[in-house]
């Protein structure tokens, strides 16, 4: 009895707890003005939007989403200079869970306001990934409401939580064209969306209101825009939260607020960014001035200080940089200078028609020196000194009179201020600022074993051996706003004796007799030359007129998504395989014009992508309302020499021009492009095969006949139309390219990863059609394609010569790209069926980004791809790298035959940090050069990833090899496996870098069909057997 | 061409892939002397025998059945056509010899206009084969012994009145004799 007496204590104890220590907030106002009291004190809100973003992360990165002791570390350090400065508040979203809200709360006395964006970036509807919300929309508009009470309900009893703040300037995002920040819009075009959101938000602060008394419910709105909407649309309102970029003084903002709307102000983000477009270079003296002034007029105008009365705080803008801001995607690693937006309020910069806010510079806090973790550096700008001496006046003692803040304001001086920023940083800027400079180095260190049994003509090679490699970045930067960086590869010795002989630092081919014995290196022969190479080198310049990004070997996007409806510029990312075959690509120059310029691209090199040739390639793209016109034109100026593999196999010299039509409306996107394509090719003649009544030529069952490219050849066109109709989108797209109107393939992504795409080859007529049907977390994406030569295939027919007759009949061989104007490939005759299932209870992290086993944050997350393909007829000769480097075309061509697939890919982050992927894949599928075997294959990976630890294991059964020969000549193996396994050193182990070490393993067997079988393939149970051990050292400095 | 018109592209593929619109029937092969068409036709590494109206074999597959079928049957100078053909398509040193030999018996049994030319033409086809194949051979007819093509080339490029460059004659204690590189 005593036992439970005591427990209900316990309990009445811990409930009575728990609601005493929920932070409450209120407004008070009286004649004197308004003022906010939390937890029943007076609290002027001296807020920080604050954020943690590592370098080369960007928005999709959640902080909340790694380990608890990376988020302590995290928080501890900000979190004690946020204390320090006097920082009382910091602006956060909904996904911070509410128990490190009180985390933050309850170790450094800081509240938080919680802020639902109402669908500003987008919202998961249904299920469904909304990316730009139509708050006119009754479904959308309840979804919100419903997300919103939700979050309410989720954090309102949670200590700390002070403030609920909804949007963040949803009135620009009614007119800016991205996520990026763009010139602040003047005018009130947009009133009738405008009219929709800001009835939506006055229905959400209702809702709220019903739900939660004890919290202030203010919006986010871009400056005063449409504030008159706002008055008679958000009833209830507690405080205008805006985001103002008005310079050193908001000027009337204050007054207006009071006049309009009769609620207190508040900035949601103010400040200034602490880089000098004009004289380009930091300048974080500018920024603390103006962050001093803004905040002098915050106390001036806040609770009987005489003036309006209504300011009751702000959250600056922002705590550190983003150095992800720019471009959002891209050069995410990059500090970038760019000037995205002006605003003549900041005249330190400021240049009429030039632009001056630079939207990576924001933070009161630089960043730098991250280590392997993702925990970086922060060093305090001036500003952080400046406000903390200004933060040591209470706005609301007695004392605090309009004089006595003038006179704090007056005292606190920028220049004295600065030391501590300048001078610990100046050691930093120093290297940055220089003008060539060693800017990374990477070493690694391998040992191999290998053994092979008798079977295997490495059965007597070489054992053991060993490769040291030096990877140095030297960085050329003579201006802030143009970057070189080119990285020195040192070899000292390249392993011989590796079951994967292709390899960066293996680079001299051993000469081979036998020319069709695919090249394979020898280090004897490697020169001193090979020791040191360029392995790849990137310039980017930032000019007035045009942008300049250059590339050797570095990897490049495509132009699909910005009208090149053909595929003429292809995406240029090729990962391990420009090392593994020696490419020189991508290798060329983007320009990218500007101001008057901006509709106009250049792309201009030897090789531009793999396999290119040297070529110049031109875009103009213009937006007229809802319809977007691109042009383009590619003219090869020489033929490319040589290939160095069949993946990246000769192209025909040709010229190409494009013209695209983009019309959207509503929710529809209607494509529409014309092709005119390789007009040197117009009167150049081939051969062709008709189905015979009789015995036909030669008894081949064919006629044979021969052809002239002429001008309607060269012709093609292509049309789509997609409808995102939200838990159902669905597109079509037809096509017919004409004999020798070849172009790229389609490389965009239309809804979802599909991965059967239309062919961009000429010689074909072709059709799509997809839907992507969404049920919550499961999407279902069934996907067809038709595609049909105009010419088929060319059938082999030997040539005979008839002594008696003294006749000579011409033989027929499939046509190849080195001697015949068209070819049939890839636009074989095809009628394909793909079905791909996904499960992704995440959608605002695309499942089919790139780096999803980096990025996906779902528990678990996975899809099933299935691909059927009807082929019914069989295709001409593609083309096959010789020893000497050669390309000949294949001696057969791939026989009639259906082929399949099905690949099942899993990612999960329910552990983290512990990351785990996978996928498993089988299939039935054709070599490449004639070898009419089909493969019938299956194979599967894992991959761990926690903290410094790394494991993953890949392995194939009957599968091909790993390079492309291997599939061209239907080289397969029985079994291959790899594993590998390595741990990251923390940085403080050695102080200055990462190191990483680790083994891997491999192991293979041969049968008939393999590379090195010298078993007797008759006696195919007979199997060899090859494995490798490698260790490896990784030092990054 | 059926698919074609099905698009309903009528007026576009009415002048596209225009056609001869005879089927192939096999041709006759001429007796007409040999006239070259341009200096180097017939010695790696020049290719101009594809540019040669008189060529029967530019256009199809010439099979090396085929060409050993001409080389014994047919005439010099379609034989020679043939091994021209092949040697500018994939240059080895058995297609050089033969369109040299070729040149040679057109010269011996005059089969051209400008017997000078062929023997100079001749003579350096058989020098390309000491010079770029220097190790070629040439099988017997069961494909399985191998006969080596400079001495023979050499022995050739002196019956012709010429002298091979880089190479000798010498008699081995066999008394056989064989060329080797000076």
């Amino acid at each position: 009895m005593t036992a439970m007496r005591a427990l209900w204590a316990i309990a009445i104890v811990a409930a009575t707890a728990g609601v005493a220590h929920a932070t409450e907030a209120h407004v008070v106002h009286d004649d004197r003005g308004y003022k906010l009291q939390v937890d029943g004190k007076d609290l002027m809100v001296r807020g920080m939007n604050w954020g943690y973003t590592p370098i080369g992360s960007n928005y999709s990165y959640s902080l909340w989403a790694q380990s608890d002791e990376f988020v302590e570390r995290v928080l501890h350090r900000d979190m004690e200079f946020l204390r320090g400065m006097g920082v009382n508040m910091i602006r956060q979203g909904p996904d911070i869970p509410p128990r490190w809200v009180e985390w933050i709360h309850t170790h450094y006395g800081i509240y938080t306001m919680i802020n639902h964006t109402m669908g500003r970036y987008g919202a998961t509807i249904d299920g469904v990934w909304i990316a730009q919300i139509d708050y006119a929309d009754q479904h959308q508009r309840a979804a919100l409401v419903a997300d919103i009470v939700a979050v309410v309900e989720r954090y309102r009893g949670t200590r700390g939580v002070a403030l609920w703040l909804l949007g963040n300037e949803n009135n620009y995002g009614l007119a800016w064209t991205s996520f990026e920040a763009e010139n602040l819009p003047k005018g009130q075009e947009d009133a009738a969306r405008a009219t929709a959101l800001y009835s939506l938000y006055g229905e959400v602060i209702r809702a709220i209101k019903q739900r939660d008394s004890s919290h202030p419910v203010a919006i986010a709105n871009g400056d005063l825009q449409y504030i008159d909407l706002i008055a008679t649309q958000c009833k209830g309102l507690d405080i205008l939260g805006s985001n103002v970029y008005r310079g050193a003084s908001a000027r009337d903002f204050f007054q207006v607020v009071e006049d309009k709307l009769h609620v207190p102000a508040m900035f949601t983000e103010f400040g200034a960014d602490a880089y000098d477009a004009h004289a380009d270079r930091e300048d974080a003296t500018a920024q603390a001035e103006y962050l001093r002034k803004q905040w002098q007029e915050i106390y001036e105008q806040s609770w009987g200080k005489g003036k309006v009365g209504n300011a009751i705080g702000g959250f600056i803008f922002q705590w550190s940089d983003g150095w992800w801001k720019h471009g959002q995607e891209i050069n995410l690693d990059v500090h970038d200078t760019t000037a995205s937006w002006s605003n003549d309020a900041y005249p330190k910069d400021y240049v009429a028609g030039e632009n001056n806010m630079n939207e990576e510079w924001f933070g009161i806090a630089a960043i730098e020196d991250q280590d392997a973790d993702g925990f970086y550096q922060v060093q305090p700008r001036v500003a952080y000194y400046v406000l903390r001496e200004a933060f040591r006046l209470d706005p609301y003692a007695d004392t605090t009179t309009p004089e006595q803040i003038k006179t704090h304001f007056d005292e606190v001086h920028e220049g004295e201020l600065s030391a501590p920023y300048e001078g610990l940083h100046a050691r930093a800027t120093a290297d940055k600022l220089s003008r060539i400079r060693v800017s990374g180095l990477r070493m690694r260190l391998e040992s191999n074993v290998t053994n092979a049994s008798a079977m295997s003509d490495r059965a007597n090679a070489q054992r053991f051996d060993h490769t040291e490699s030096l990877f140095v970045d030297v960085t050329v930067q003579p201006t802030p706003k143009v970057m070189s960086k080119a990285t020195i590869n040192l070899v000292g010795n390249a392993a011989q004796n590796r079951l994967d002989p292709l390899y960066w630092e293996n680079r001299t081919p051993r000469p081979s007799s036998d020319a069709m014995t695919p090249a394979m290196p020898a280090a004897d022969d490697m020169l001193s030359s090979d020791h040191v190479s360029l392995y790849g080198a990137e310039l980017h310049a930032d000019l007035p007129v045009v942008g300049i990004e250059g590339f050797y070997r570095v990897g490049h996007g495509h132009w699909g998504y910005e009208g090149d409806f053909f595929g003429l510029y292809r995406e240029a990312y090729y990962g391990i395989a420009i090392d593994t075959y020696h490419a020189t690509a991508p290798l060329g120059a983007v320009l990218s014009g500007k101001g008057a310029l901006g509709d106009i691209k250049v792309a201009l090199g030897p090789e531009l992508y793999w396999g290119a040739n040297p070529s110049v390639i031109g875009k103009w793209s213009h937006a007229f309302g809802a319809v977007t016109l691109t042009a383009l034109h590619q003219e090869d100026v020489a033929a490319h020499s040589g290939a160095a593999t069949s993946s990246a196999a000769f192209q025909p010299v040709t010229r190409r021009s494009t013209l695209q039509a983009q019309i959207k409306r509503g929710s529809a996107v209607l494509d529409v492009g014309g092709i005119f394509a390789a007009s040197q090719r117009v009167g150049r003649s081939y051969t062709f095969a008709k189905p015979s009544a009789n015995a036909g030529y030669l008894d081949s069952g064919y006629d044979v006949y021969t052809g002239r490219i002429a001008w309607a050849d060269t012709l093609g066109g292509r049309a789509r139309l997609a409808y995102d109709g939200g838990r159902a989108r669905w597109y079509v797209e037809g096509g017919y390219r004409g004999l020798v109107a070849d172009a790229g393939s389609d490389q965009t992504t239309t809804f979802t990863g599909w991965s059967m795409k239309s062919s961009g080859r000429g010689n074909q007529m072709s059709g799509l059609a997809g839907a992507l049907l969404t049920f919550d977390s499961f999407q279902v994406a069934p996907n067809l394609l038709y595609q049909r030569p105009i010419i088929g295939p060319s059938p082999a027919i030997p040539d005979r010569y008839d002594q008696a007759t003294g006749m000579y009949y011409p033989g027929v061989s499939p046509r190849n790209a080195l001697a015949d104007p068209f070819v049939v490939l890839d636009n074989r005759e095809t009628q394909g069926m793909e079905l791909l299932l996904v499960y992704d209870p995440t959608p605002a992290t695309w499942y089919w980004n790139w780096d999803r086993d980096n990025r996906e944050d779902a528990r678990f997350a996975t899809s099933l791809d299935v691909v059927y393909r009807h082929q019914p007829t069989s295709r001409d000769a593609t083309l096959v790298i010789l020893a000497d480097g050669s390309q000949v075309p294949s001696a057969a061509t791939p026989p009639a035959h259906d082929v399949w697939s099905a690949r099942l890919a899993w990612s999960s982050a329910a552990a983290l940090p512990l990351r785990l992927s996978g996928s498993f894949y089988t299939g039935q599928d054709q070599a490449n050069a004639g070898d009419p075997r089909l493969v019938t294959r299956f194979g599967g990976s894992l991959r761990m990833v926690r903290a410094g630890l790394m494991a993953s294991t890949d392995i194939k059964i009957r599968d091909w090899g790993p390079y492309d020969y291997h599939r061209d000549f239907n080289l397969t193996y029985p079994f291959q496996w790899y594993g590998d396994l390595s741990y990251g050193l923390p940085r403080s182990a050695l102080g200055i870098g990462d190191a990483r070490f680790g083994a891997r393993w491999q192991l293979r067997f041969l049968d008939g069909f393999s590379e090195g079988y010298v078993g007797d393939p008759a006696l195919s149970r007979k199997l060899a057997t090859e494995s490798e051990v490698l260790t490896y050292l990784e030092v990054r400095l | 061409m059926i698919d074609r018109h099905l698009l309903g592209l009528l007026a576009l593929t009415a002048s596209a892939c225009a056609t001869d619109g005879v089927p192939w029937q096999g041709q006759p092969l001429s007796d007409e002397p040999l006239v070259f068409s341009s200096p180097d036709e017939g010695v790696h590494p020049s290719r101009a025998v594809l540019d040669d109206p008189a060529n029967p074999f530019v256009s199809g597959k010439l099979t090396d059945a085929a060409i050993w079928q001409l080389q014994s049957s047919a005439g010099n100078v379609s034989a020679f056509y043939a091994w021209a053909t092949a040697l500018a398509y994939g240059a080895t040193g058995e297609r050089q010899y033969y369109a040299a030999l070729d040149l040679k018996a057109i010269l011996e049994r005059e089969q051209a206009t400008d017997l000078p030319a062929v023997r100079d033409r001749a003579i350096r086809g058989f020098q390309a084969v000491l010079t770029y194949f220097p190790k070629a051979v040439t099988y017997d007819a069961s494909g399985t012994i191998a006969y080596e093509l400079a001495t023979p080339s050499v022995i050739a490029i002196q019956e012709l009145g010429g002298t091979a460059e880089g190479w000798i004659l010498v008699m081995t204690p066999d008394g056989h004799t064989v060329a080797v590189p000076r």
